[in-house]
């Protein structure tokens, strides 16, 4: 059975940079290949809107967590690469941190079998 | 390909042409060409791969929200693309996106595209001077009353320091009283037409509040689908997920 869900969008936006930052953390990487990546590691639960990567790929440049370049060509375009930068692994594992208390305090007020909760 | 640079134009069409808007659209362009590629490498057609890749766009008004771009000039553009085809009209089934939807009732959206229509008359009026007239058949708007207040305030101003000035040197009071008005309505209206106001910082708040205003009058847009609102003003992202049990 496929249970369709809407996140509320309060609990993920602040997570979309870490999920950004994660990926990045492996390898340089490019727009779409990035939100391919996240819907690959979401089990194909999660699919970031264009114009949220975009303001998450903004907001992480701005904040000096990622920079970019322009790629090799490929396919006819050039592409713009995104690295993450020093400031941007130690956000990174701040947030991993900061996730590990949050996960455990909210843990404390669900259900123990909230997961297989029947909707 | 045409057409999906054509959505995406569409979508940009109201906002401001500077390099923030120009880097941005740049980059979507290029994510959505590269999904859209390939969809078609895996065999789609060019419908549903087009369906598909505009499902996944977002929101424009929540994007020009979070770039501190014009809100009111992006949700005409949001609306604009509504027309020529948003995510919500074939997107969403290509996709195989969530289910869950927000509907308006007829009249909703009727109060709704009036709105619109009003704010876009009143872009459209600053550009090409519309005549008072035009302006008055509009809808009234919370930017349409403001300016209202704004003449009606200026034209008793400009009637009693007249009328003021008129009362030390003459005490024909009859004559006095005509000629105060009449210069006051002429003073009032001089030069400019009602919309031009909106663009004087000091006698009205600037198009793009008087239209957020306006636009905020109407509620949050509902597009449809789920997939197209992420904004902050609903309470959830519209982000397809889901999950198997």
């Amino acid at each position: 059975m496929e249970v369709t869900l809407l996140i509320s969008s309060d609990v993920l936006r602040g997570y979309n940079d870490v999920l950004i930052l994660c990926i990045l953390l492996d390898s340089d990487s490019y727009g779409y290949a990035i939100s391919k990546e996240i819907f690959k590691r979401s089990n194909s639960v999660y699919s970031i809107k264009e114009t949220t990567l975009y303001s998450a790929f903004n907001r992480l440049q701005k904040n000096g967590y990622v920079s970019t370049y322009s790629g090799d060509e490929t396919q006819g375009r050039q592409r713009t690469y995104l690295t993450i930068t020093d400031k941007g692994r130690k956000y990174f594992f701040e947030k991993v941190t900061e996730w590990q208390v949050t996960k455990e305090l909210v843990d404390a007020f669900m259900p123990k079998d909230a997961g297989k909760a029947d909707r | 390909m045409n057409k999906l640079n054509e959505y995406i134009d569409n979508m940009f069409a109201g906002l401001p042409d500077n390099d923030d808007v120009r880097a941005a659209k740049q980059t979507i362009t290029e994510n959505m060409t590269d999904k859209f590629e390939e969809l078609l490498s895996e065999g789609k057609n060019e419908a549903e791969a087009f369906g598909t890749t505009i499902s996944e766009f977002g929101s424009i008004k929540e994007l020009g929200r979070e770039m501190g771009w014009d809100f009111w000039e992006a949700k005409t553009a949001e609306n604009t693309s509504a027309q020529t085809g948003s995510p919500g009209s074939t997107g969403s089934g290509a996709a195989g996106g969530s289910g869950a939807s927000s509907e308006q009732t007829p009249g909703e959206k009727a109060t709704e595209a009036a709105k619109e229509a009003a704010v876009i008359f009143t872009d459209a009026a600053k550009e090409t001077g519309a005549t008072f007239s035009e302006w008055w058949s509009m809808p009234h708007t919370r930017s349409k009353r403001r300016i209202i207040l704004t003449l009606v305030i200026r034209f008793f101003v400009i009637f009693f320091v007249i009328g003021l000035l008129g009362e030390l040197l003459s005490r024909e009071s009859g004559l006095l009283v005509v000629f105060s008005a009449l210069a006051a309505v002429a003073l009032t209206f001089y030069s400019r037409s009602p919309m031009r106001l909106e663009t004087k910082g000091d006698t009205a708040t600037p198009t793009a509040q008087n239209s957020a205003s306006a636009a905020s009058e109407n509620g949050t847009s509902t597009s449809g689908v789920s997939n197209t609102n992420d904004g902050k003003a609903d309470t959830t992202t519209g982000e397809h997920s889901s999950s198997k049990g």
